[in-house]
């Protein structure tokens, strides 16, 4: 990302006067640089929309071709009601952009399966964020911006489940210690660091150990996520409701958990019953604001990243972090 | 289409409930957006607050058009254009008014605060568990933030624990012996109320001021425009959101802490150290007068136990100011909080936590396992007394209801008796003859048990007065 030396004029320090009291004005800095694509204007895509383009970005680009259906009205917040059938990145624009006139908003309608390595090498873009895509898609996508050196992040939220995931590939920041000196006495010093990242792929793909201390420990979410993926690759949809899908939910969950080695009990039905239906705009909001919070710390290179894998259990609000895959090459 | 993945029976449930959302700033406009998407179809919104240009950068319903309008009613417009079919109410006003007493409160299924401030938090507290109405709190600070269910009989109350007070210093060090940078802003806002100001701090309600600061603790309205002349005999009244006025008090703290060999702060921290604490330099008058917190180190005091000497006279914390993704996290698990309440699975309600960093079981945001158990000592959720120990020959009436009942123990009207006689009325004008008498001058000897009674509340605590 480059590094400016302007200066942010009276008008933005007056606007970011908060934020910039808390991450400083070099960040706000770099990230006035910072250039974003958006891919998938759903309704945890508008909750990243509006925190990124508050926090006051250079541009943003929306990318969908779907139209915007009733299901998004429980979430998507930037597209209004009336503009049933519309594509959902061009009718996100106009409230986005009022979110922020200092921010160049944009809106493209290319199909994003059909789109070349070309169009993420035009040096268009220094992050990509990929929201409700089909798994082979977010490999791909995560490959294109590894081998291109994008900043890369994929997430989605199905009905009160919500995970994201982020792919910073080999990532300088600064970050800062404390030192307790004395009892009362605290010392603080700003070092820098690197952190190396897994691709999508090498997450996906993680094993378990049977019986392992990571298996045991780790959250039903990350069940729920494979069940989810599981099910949109042989329906090619999202789960809609109990009635429809709840006996392909159940053999899915059985199927996989049994690849685990682990009881059914592991994903209760009251977990399963969550992952049903349009996004809730609640969960939407708490997975997009943690998302927004590490595009921030990943494009100001400031404080460490929470490597790799976010997830957001519905049942006890618990957001937990697991570090999928392996590092290649270390 | 409907929002499946809960049952038909909460969706109707979410369909039929009235709820109150106390603050539309930064984690109000989130929550009032959240609440309309999961299908609440009546809403009420309270705040007194207008809208300020530093607003913009996380209050997302208001835009920079709306500068110097008020919060709750912009708030209600923009919902309003997300769907036109809920029902929003919006009010102008400070919830600690007595218009909103415990028959308003009775009305809603649900209270949600979205404010920042320990005063008027405290209220709405008060008043939920007097009308027995589920009351879910939040806050944020920076990266941080958290939702509390506060549910009568099954939860801790938000005063239940103790929070932070605010902070106040000897007033020998303001005037002569600055050792920190905070000691030079307060000593700069002395001079500009001295040059400028005609009004005396001391008539400022401590109680107003704090409620004022709601919603992130923003300034009210655009006052950028200082060009207007001051008619004859006008006076400033000190803003922190007034750009010279502001350059003034950073200007000549910065030369004193220089004078004085402290390093110098820009005028962003010092602004800041405004917005932390709105209560920075407003104790003044009882900051000179006398070590003002001395009489709350009493060791059965849990609420104030913490204040001893050093604590009170320690330099202001850390400026942190509220941002959107964390208002944003912490108003989507009030909402989630809200379903459960309704759901009645309040076993899934315990208090949240958004952590800045990952704890060693690698959780950002981390539920408590269990429900803390409830403060028998708590002042307002058990019948406790309390003891105060002061000079009964210089503590006056004035100052018992200003600062120790309205400022500490976040009182609205109080009435206060002594005996079978009223030394404080809540009636205005009824005991105003004697409020600048002593405690002693009105008969109160050390020992004495005084009978508080705030009706707005319905509340009231006994207080031992302790002659120091």
């Amino acid at each position: 990302m480059v590094e400016t030396s302007t200066q942010l004029t009276a008008d933005e320090e007056k606007l970011y006067d908060r934020q910039i009291r808390l991450w400083g004005i070099e960040s706000q800095k770099r990230l006035r640089t910072a250039r974003l694509l958006l891919i998938g204007l759903s309704g945890l895509g508008a909750e990243v929309a509006k925190n990124i383009v508050l926090s006051g970005i250079k541009s943003i680009t929306f990318l969908d071709d779907k139209p915007y259906t009733k299901e998004l009205a429980f979430s998507q917040f930037l597209i209004p009601l009336e503009k049933i059938g519309e594509n959902r990145a061009e009718a996100s624009v106009e409230r986005a952009q009022i979110l922020n006139p200092l921010v160049e908003v944009s809106a493209e309608t290319h199909k994003i399966a059909e789109l070349t390595e070309d169009y993420f090498t035009s040096a268009r873009w220094d992050v990509v964020i990929a929201i409700g895509q089909e798994e082979p898609q977010v490999k791909r996508l995560d490959a294109i911006c590894r081998r291109n050196g994008l900043k890369f992040f994929a997430g989605e939220v199905s009905g009160m489940f919500g995970y994201f995931f982020t792919d910073l590939n080999t990532h300088s920041y600064t970050k800062t210690i404390k030192n307790r000196l004395k009892k009362d006495e605290v010392v603080e010093e700003t070092v820098k660091s690197e952190m190396k990242f897994p691709s999508f792929e090498s997450a996906v793909n993680q094993e378990f150990e049977k019986g392992s201390r990571k298996l045991r420990n780790l959250d039903p979410s990350y069940f729920a996520l494979k069940i989810l993926f599981k099910f949109r690759e042989e329906k090619s949809r999202n789960p809609v409701s109990l009635e429809e899908d709840w006996d392909a939910l159940d053999l899915l969950r059985n199927r996989i958990l049994a690849k685990y080695d682990q009881p059914k009990e592991r994903v209760p039905d009251e977990f399963l019953e969550a992952l049903v239906g349009p996004e809730m705009g609640p969960v939407c909001a708490i997975v997009g604001s943690i998302l927004s919070q590490e595009l921030i710390k990943a494009i100001s290179c400031q404080d460490e990243p929470h490597k790799n894998t976010f997830f957001f259990n519905p049942l006890n609000n618990k957001g937990t972090v697991v570090n999928l895959g392996t590092v290649a090459d270390q | 289409m409907a929002l499946t993945c809960i049952s038909s029976d909460l969706r109707g449930k979410i369909k039929s409930s009235k709820v109150l959302v106390v603050g539309a700033g930064g984690i109000g406009c989130e929550l009032l957006k959240n609440l309309v998407f999961t299908g609440f179809e009546d809403i009420e919104v309270i705040d007194l607050d207008t809208i300020d240009v530093s607003n913009l950068n996380r209050q997302f319903l208001f835009q920079r058009q709306h500068v110097g309008r008020p919060k709750a009613k912009v708030a209600e417009e923009s919902c309003l254009k997300f769907n036109p079919n809920v029902k929003i109410k919006s009010h102008c006003a400070n919830i600690m008014n007595k218009d909103y007493g415990i028959s308003y409160f009775s009305q809603f299924n649900l209270v949600l605060n979205a404010l920042d401030n320990r005063a008027a938090r405290a209220h709405v507290n008060r008043m939920c568990l007097g009308a027995n109405v589920p009351l879910i709190d939040s806050g944020t600070s920076g990266y941080k933030g958290q939702v509390e269910l506060i549910y009568r009989g099954l939860t801790l109350c938000y005063e239940c624990t103790p929070k932070e007070a605010p902070k106040t210093f000897p007033a020998c060090t303001i005037r002569t012996t600055p050792t920190e940078h905070i000691h030079c802003i307060i000593w700069s806002k002395y001079l500009f109320t001295s040059l400028f100001g005609g009004v005396s701090e001391d008539e400022e309600d401590v109680a107003t001021v704090s409620a004022e600061n709601g919603g992130d603790g923003d300034g009210s309205g655009d006052k950028s425009n200082a060009e207007e002349k001051l008619a004859e005999g006008e006076n400033l009244v000190w803003d922190k959101d007034d750009e010279p006025a502001m350059n003034f008090v950073a200007a000549t703290a910065n030369i004193r802490a220089h004078v004085y060999g402290i390093p110098l702060k820009s005028k962003f921290e010092i602004k800041g150290e405004f917005e932390s604490d709105p209560f920075l330099g407003r104790f003044n008058k009882y900051v000179l007068r006398f070590q003002f917190f001395d009489f709350f180190l009493q060791k059965d005091f849990p609420f104030f136990h913490r204040l001893t000497f050093s604590n009170v006279s320690a330099m202001a914390g850390n400026i942190i100011p509220a941002i959107a993704t964390s208002n944003a996290c912490i108003a989507g698990l009030i909402v989630l909080f809200a379903l459960k309440v309704l759901d009645g699975k309040l076993e899934q309600c315990k208090t949240v936590y958004l952590q800045q960093e990952l704890n060693s079981r690698g959780a950002l945001i981390t539920p408590e396992t269990v429900f803390t158990p409830r403060n028998p000592n708590c002042f307002v959720c058990s019948s406790q007394s309390i003891n105060l120990v002061t000079d009964i020959s210089k503590l006056t009436i004035r100052d018992l209801e200003k600062s120790v009942l309205k400022g500490r123990l976040s009182m609205v009207e109080p009435e206060v008796m002594l005996d079978q006689r009223i030394i404080i009325s809540s009636e205005e004008g009824e005991t105003d003859g004697i409020s600048n008498q002593s405690l002693q001058d009105v008969g109160v000897i050390s020992g004495s048990l005084l009978k508080v009674e705030d009706f707005v509340q319905n509340y009231e605590i006994k207080i031992v007065i302790v002659h120091k």
